[in-house]
């Protein structure tokens, strides 16, 4: 079945959108700054480190996963390109903006929607170019999520919140509310 | 353990202080079986990769303690859903994508630091493994009765007419799991927990 290019972007970042209708990446989502500028350098990294996986990820899982019969190990391999590709945006990213991701490292990392992208595309079969694709445009719905999630969070006024929904839980109810204004779509 | 102690536990693990592992969390508790399974599989990866990295602790360079402790859990992770996938293949169908992102899931990490000794890790993994355990259970059966009218996939039929559908898909989870850390923050002891994020992320910048 081929699904055309239009239909992979709009279903990466509205449709299927991982953090908020497939939880993954959720707590790198929920446990971002209030600041909308720092949540989106967060969402970028995230982005930049999917779509270079991804381009990792197919060629290694066609030719030599697939090939040899070892789709088992894919899990593995993937974490391990994964966090390669990590260590390559942090470095990037401590030269050229001069500030290490520091605590978030963990977060882009080890974040489930980068696995999970990958996974899907290789359960999928797309080609090559339709995996980079829906690696952007799951990246992109993640970065979408993240600041508007961060706008969202700035607005709560704590002090009206019920004491103990203060905090963590008061943030859940709104993800879900958020995810429910996506199944508009 | 006392009601006091048990309380400070399960306010202090870090699926309700720092959403770690809240991704499998939420995927999993659709159903109480699926729950179930996410929560032995989690506590397995924990352990097995706890006891694995407090005795490479001397082998392995501080520098080397990040990549060499996602990797040993990625390897668990990998075993456990090759284990589940022969085993148990309904709760594997259940689960789907969840049981690998396991490998990638912080509060494994966070769990597993390879710095104590094997024992220390040991107790650390079935506390925490234990809790989320738990935890996960609640909400599998909060989400499986009132959004499916069933329970570990035996219907109620009084309660047919009266599900929540919403309760199954992804913003219901979200509710249910705010609600749950809601009643934890409601029942733990004074200062045991952080509600306020930044807290907690200073803490954690003060242990790295």
């Amino acid at each position: 079945m081929e699904k055309s290019m239009f239909a992979i972007v709009l279903s990466g970042i509205l449709l299927n959108n991982y953090a908020l209708q497939n939880y993954l990446g959720i707590s790198a989502l929920l446990g971002t700054a209030k600041d909308a500028k720092k949540s989106a350098v967060l969402g970028g990294a995230v982005t930049v480190v999917m779509v270079l996986s991804a381009a990792v990820c197919w060629p290694v899982d066609h030719f030599v996963l697939s090939a040899f019969g070892l789709e088992y190990l894919r899990t593995l391999v993937f974490v391990a390109i994964i966090l390669a590709a990590a260590y390559l945006v942090s470095a990037v990213v401590k030269t050229v903006v001069k500030k290490p991701l520091g605590i978030w490292f963990p977060l882009v990392a080890l974040n489930s929607a980068v696995l999970g992208a990958a996974l899907n595309n290789a359960a999928e079969g797309l080609n090559f170019l339709q995996a980079v694709v829906s690696a952007l445009a799951a990246g992109l719905g993640f970065l979408l999520a993240i600041v508007v999630f961060s706008g969202v969070c700035d607005r709560i006024e704590e002090q009206h919140v019920p004491r103990a929904f203060r905090g963590l839980p008061v943030r859940l109810m709104a993800a879900a509310i958020i995810g429910l204004a996506l199944y508009a779509f | 353990m006392n009601e006091k102690n048990l309380r400070n536990e399960i306010a202090k693990n870090p699926l309700m202080i720092l959403l770690l592992g809240a991704c499998p969390a939420m995927g999993a508790t659709a159903t109480l079986l699926g729950s179930v399974g996410m929560g032995a599989a989690v506590l397995l990866v924990m352990l097995l990769s706890g006891i694995v990295m407090a005795a490479l602790k001397n082998i392995v360079p501080a520098c080397a303690r990040i990549p060499a402790c996602v990797l040993v859990i990625a390897g668990f992770a990998s075993i456990m859903q090759m284990l589940m996938n022969a085993f148990l293949p309904e709760i594997y169908q259940l689960l789907g994508v969840y049981v690998a992102v396991v490998a990638v899931d912080l509060l494994v990490f966070s769990a597993v630091d390879g710095k104590g000794s094997v024992g220390a890790a040991v107790s650390a993994a079935v506390k925490t493994g234990l809790v989320f355990l738990v935890i996960l259970c609640v909400m599998g059966v909060v989400r499986e009765v009132l959004g499916s009218a069933s329970i570990a996939g035996q219907e109620i039929a009084f309660l047919k007419d009266y599900r929540i559908p919403v309760l199954t898909m992804a913003p219901g989870g979200l509710m249910v799991y705010g609600i749950v850390a809601a009643v934890v923050s409601k029942l733990a002891p004074a200062g045991a927990m952080c509600t306020d994020l930044a807290c907690c992320k200073k803490s954690e910048e003060v242990e790295q």
